[in-house]
């Protein structure tokens, strides 16, 4: 082994053990010290070590606004960076994304239904339908839930992953469809409702609802983790993986499995954010110069909440009372990473051959 | 046919092969008796679509025969889980997919799967046994290059290393040569032989790289369209006509002197060549024959002689009483087809 190989190889070890950790930890701080309303740095180091601020409003913005804004960019970040590293692994394909099952139409359609067709709703079940927070996970959740139901079923009947990907497609045409009828038939209010849930929002939740969303983003991250050997066996085919002893049937499933709770819940909890999922892994390989998962899953991971954090703290614009669009930033972000990377890469086409 | 059971590991009995079209089954070869023994190089021939590919994926379990049972070392294939499979059979496909981003070492690593945990972890073993692969398929070298920077032949043998890690006693491989230059089919067709003899694996490949089968397995496998398989050593094939009956084709025959496939045009004209049985004469009677001269020893009204004691050989063709000399045989052969003598 030469000594540039020999380097690369430390560098990768710092990567992960230092300098991925510390710029997260770094960004998260930043993240929730930076924000419409000044509060002194010192103050938020003395208040998340316990202390007493000095204006009471502020542990109500640190604790009830900004921290839990700031826990949902690290789950969405590292969830959708994952979700979309094992698709790309799953399908061979660089475009792949944690969406491309058609889960998140899937939930698009759901929160649709409520939001639009809950008038109609109402007449017929009064009182039944209220649209709230909890009402829209809901609603995101059975919708995922339902495409994700119909993709397994798909998933064990057909031989090769490559079906799976036309029916995603179908499910999001079939779905985008369908909210276009419910468009026209609604009101400008409904309207807007919709269309602002499809903004993506990091804000707005509850330490309950995270309660429940970090369980279910942290099972995800350790059921792909489990899952690397396979995905490593499965960078060279499905058919080379089964002959050397990969159950690729049972490995699909879990694919599916973990993408869909990751990608399903963050939809359900955050709306749809665009790009992370697609770009991050791009990152990651580029950044460690390696395709085996061992590595790439926690870079992604980190990598992935890097990004998301970085896209939040631009979306709150520092000292404004504005908080732009995050799916709109993210795709701003990732847009020209991916087009970056699929012009400029040489290897990373090679890569996906 | 003989054979030593002590060193068959593959013995296929009374197999039928094929798929099912919805409820319809469609047989593409049935009869199918074989059996593979350690240490041999076994190349299978046949025309496209008869059947190879869907042998080949049958016996690595791939697609599940219509009927008939394959064995492996005495055991039913349908019973053998699929990790202990994976220890038996290994194999290198024409697709695939090539993550360039992967090291070569990398690759070949991931041949030690069905003998790592859940973590894929390698021990001194595996990591013995991914150098002894490196090594015998003489890649060594490239071991910390990344898979997007090799060329065609050396993919393949990386893919060969990747299938020796895996350490099976049978190793299947799909047209390995299908995409390679003549160095490099006839490099791994001898890498195939060589590991066949040194490490005592049963090899199988599919091929329709005739020339190479020839000079490197130690059995044939003909398959012909609705017949069973023909096995036997290539040059009892070759004198016993089978290789003829294969490749049964109305513009080609397969010439059992020289091993090599010629037009069979209608000689309607005839030349008689004189020379020294050298390689000028060969080559000469060669293109001649390509053209459609028959060339006869007895006297003809077209008499060609080659002198080629100097460095600069010279043909003399005599027609009746015209001479010409011409100084390559690409001139003398597009003289004769522009003058259509004889």
């Amino acid at each position: 082994m030469n000594t540039s190989k020999l380097k690369s190889k430390k560098l990768n070890f710092w990567y992960l053990t230092v300098i991925f950790p510390v710029t997260a930890i770094v960004l998260f701080v930043l993240n929730i010290y930076l924000g419409s309303i000044d509060i002194p740095f010192m103050q938020i180091i003395e208040m998340l070590s316990g202390g007493t601020p000095t204006h009471e409003s502020w542990a109500n913005i640190l604790f009830d606004f900004r921290l839990p804004k700031a826990t949902a960019a690290v789950l969405v970040g590292a969830g959708l960076a994952i979700g979309g590293l094992l698709m790309q692994t799953l399908f061979n394909n660089p475009l792949a994304g944690p969406f491309v099952l058609g889960i998140t139409s899937g939930a698009s359609l759901g929160v649709a239904l409520l939001v639009m067709a809950s008038q109609f709703l109402i007449s017929i079940f009064p009182g039944f339908v209220q649209v709230g927070n909890w009402t829209l996970i809901l609603s995101g959740c059975l919708g995922a839930g339902l495409v994700l139901l119909v993709v397994l079923l798909v998933s064990a009947s057909v031989k090769s992953s490559m079906t799976l990907l036309i029916v995603g497609l179908l499910f999001g045409s079939t779905a985008g469809a369908l909210v276009s009828i419910l468009q026209f038939f609604s009101d400008k209010e409904q309207i807007q409702t919709y269309v602002i849930w499809t903004f993506g929002s990091l804000g707005g939740l509850t330490w309950e609802e995270l309660a429940l969303f970090v369980p279910v983003v942290v099972i995800g991250l350790v059921m792909a983790f489990l899952l690397k050997k396979p995905l490593n066996a499965l960078l060279i085919g499905e058919e080379y993986a089964q002959s050397m002893g990969v159950k690729v049937k049972r490995v699909r499933v879990m694919i599916i499995i973990i993408t869909s709770l990751l990608a399903g819940s963050i939809t359900a909890f955050c709306g749809p954010i665009a790009f992370i999922g697609i770009a991050v892994p791009h990152m990651a390989r580029i950044m460690l110069n390696s395709g085996n998962h061992h590595y790439l899953i926690p870079a992604t991971i980190m990598l992935g909440i890097i990004v998301m954090l970085i896209c939040d703290t631009i979306a709150q614009i520092p000292g404004s009372q504005y908080i732009l669009p995050i799916n709109a930033i993210t795709s701003l972000f990732g847009a020209p990473m991916v087009l970056w990377i699929v012009l400029g890469k040489k290897d990373f086409r090679a890569s996906f051959a | 046919m003989d054979r030593n059971n002590q060193h068959s590991i593959l013995e296929i009995s009374n197999l039928t092969i094929g798929y099912f079209h919805g409820r319809k089954k469609k047989i593409i070869l049935d009869r199918i008796n074989l059996t593979l023994e350690k240490g041999n190089l076994v190349c299978m021939l046949g025309e496209n679509g008869v059947g190879k590919s869907t042998l080949l994926k049958t016996i690595s379990r791939v697609i599940p025969p219509l009927s008939g049972e394959i064995f492996i070392n005495g055991h039913s294939l349908q019973h053998i889980s699929q990790k202990a499979l994976a220890k038996n059979i290994s194999v290198v496909l024409t697709g695939g997919q090539k993550p360039g981003i992967l090291k070569v070492r990398e690759m070949v690593a991931l041949g030690r799967y069905p003998y790592t945990g859940w973590v894929g972890g390698l021990s001194a073993e595996d990591h013995d046994k991914i150098d002894w692969a490196l090594n015998l398929t003489n890649v060594n070298h490239l071991a910390d290059e990344s898979i997007a920077t090799l060329s065609d032949g050396q993919l393949q043998k990386v893919m060969i290393a990747r299938a020796l890690a895996q350490d099976s006693d049978i190793m299947i491989l799909d047209e390995p040569t299908a995409f390679l230059d003549v160095n490099n089919r006839l490099e791994i067709m001898h890498l195939l032989k060589m590991l066949a003899w040194e490490t005592k694996k049963a090899i199988l490949v599919s091929t329709h790289d005739l020339d190479s089968a020839f000079h490197t397995a130690d059995q044939l496998w003909l398959a012909t369209c609705c017949l069973p398989i023909t096995t036997g050593c290539p040059e009892d094939l070759i004198v016993e006509g089978e290789i003829q009956n294969l490749f049964d084709h109305e513009a080609f025959v397969f010439d059992q002197q020289s091993g090599r496939f010629k037009t069979d045009f209608k000689s309607i004209r005839q030349i008689n060549l004189q020379g020294a049985h050298d390689k000028y004469y060969l080559w000469t009677k060669s293109g001649l024959e390509r053209i459609g001269y028959e060339v006869v020893k007895s006297n003809s009204t077209l008499k060609l002689s080659i002198e080629s004691n100097a460095n600069a050989p010279v043909w003399r063709l005599e027609d009746d009483d015209k001479l010409h000399k011409f100084s390559a045989i690409g001139e003398l052969i597009s003289f004769l087809r522009g003058h259509h003598l004889g």
